[in-house]
């Protein structure tokens, strides 16, 4: 009794330190991934990621202003743009891990174009999965976010 | 004295435990209905709220039609211009997050709307302009699933 007792406050302890680490383990993840691309414009940079992302196994979705449908096309703006993507393959596999994998689905980068240049950002989805503790969609999640940075990297090429 | 020390470890942990579940989570709010439906009612809400769809990503059709198993969830993007315009001039960061976004997900005979987290949002982004934004947000969100489930 007392050894099940002892065996059972084990457990517990492990269970709990492990639940309580996964914030912890968030910290760890940044959660944007930024890069800046100086000296491209707008459409040089959305051309560049557009390629980037055929490049690397991934569909181009579409792409939008931040505003698009909010305000009549001519007064969208034109400094924001969204490129979405996907790999249908992994977005198949990370839903049937996890339905809450739609909150990094599909795959968007905001571009910005600022006087220095044009800034990428994208949620960090490896940030996510981690805050939603699932381990086996985190695995996918590790590779969504390598595969982010190379998209990114090679767009600014 | 063992047994005391004991059953006083399990309570810390249980405290431990608690706090760490009660974490920030999605709002979610559910009916019974079907995706059409959920996806009008949502619109409408959405529409009495200030809010406009934006786009409507039926993920569900677009693997099926790949040969993959249907996993039942859509995403709606929602938004305003007057969000778009607060985070351009207050807090540019917050532009990766727009515009708003809904997960539909068929649970039975119910379709669940959840939102992305929001209050993740803010460990996120700790500076108090980027706080008002998504606290404003997060309370429209709110509204927008109040009425999916009520009206």
């Amino acid at each position: 009794m007392k050894k099940t007792a002892q065996y059972l406050t084990l457990v517990l302890c492990v269970f709990f330190n492990l639940a309580a680490a996964l914030p912890a383990f968030a910290e760890e993840e940044p959660p944007l991934l930024n890069l800046t691309i100086k000296g491209k414009t707008l459409d040089q940079v959305t051309e560049s990621l557009i390629n980037a992302i055929n490049s690397n196994n991934y569909s181009f979705v579409r792409q939008q202003a931040i505003d698009s449908r909010l305000v009549p096309t001519d007064w969208e703006a034109k400094s924001v743009r969204i490129v979405y993507f996907c790999n249908f393959d992994t977005m198949n596999r990370a839903l049937a891990l996890d339905t809450r994998a739609s909150e990094f689905l599909p795959c968007r980068i905001t571009l910005i174009e600022t006087r220095d240049g044009v800034e990428l950002m994208a949620v960090n989805p490896a940030w996510v999965s981690l805050r939603l503790g699932n381990y086996r969609l985190h695995e996918y999640c590790v590779k969504l976010k390598s595969d982010y940075q190379a998209i990114m990297n090679e767009a600014a090429l | 004295m063992k047994m005391l020390i004991g059953k006083k470890l399990i309570g810390i942990l249980l405290v431990l435990a608690c706090s760490t579940m009660a974490q920030a989570a999605p709002l979610v709010a559910a009916r019974t209905t079907d995706m059409r439906d959920a996806i009008d009612r949502i619109t409408i809400a959405a529409e009495n709220n200030g809010y406009h769809l934006v786009k409507i990503q039926a993920v569900d059709s677009a693997l099926v039609k790949r040969g993959f198993e249907n996993p039942g969830v859509r995403i709606l993007f929602i938004g305003k211009a007057s969000a778009m315009e607060q985070a351009q001039v207050y807090y540019p960061p917050l532009l990766s997050m727009l515009p708003l976004k809904l997960a539909l997900i068929v649970r039975d005979k119910e379709i669940v709307v959840t939102s992305d987290d929001l209050d993740a949002w803010k460990d996120m982004f700790p500076e108090p302009q980027a706080h008002r934004l998504i606290d404003a947000w997060h309370k429209d969100l709110e509204q927008i699933l109040r009425d999916y489930v009520e009206r």
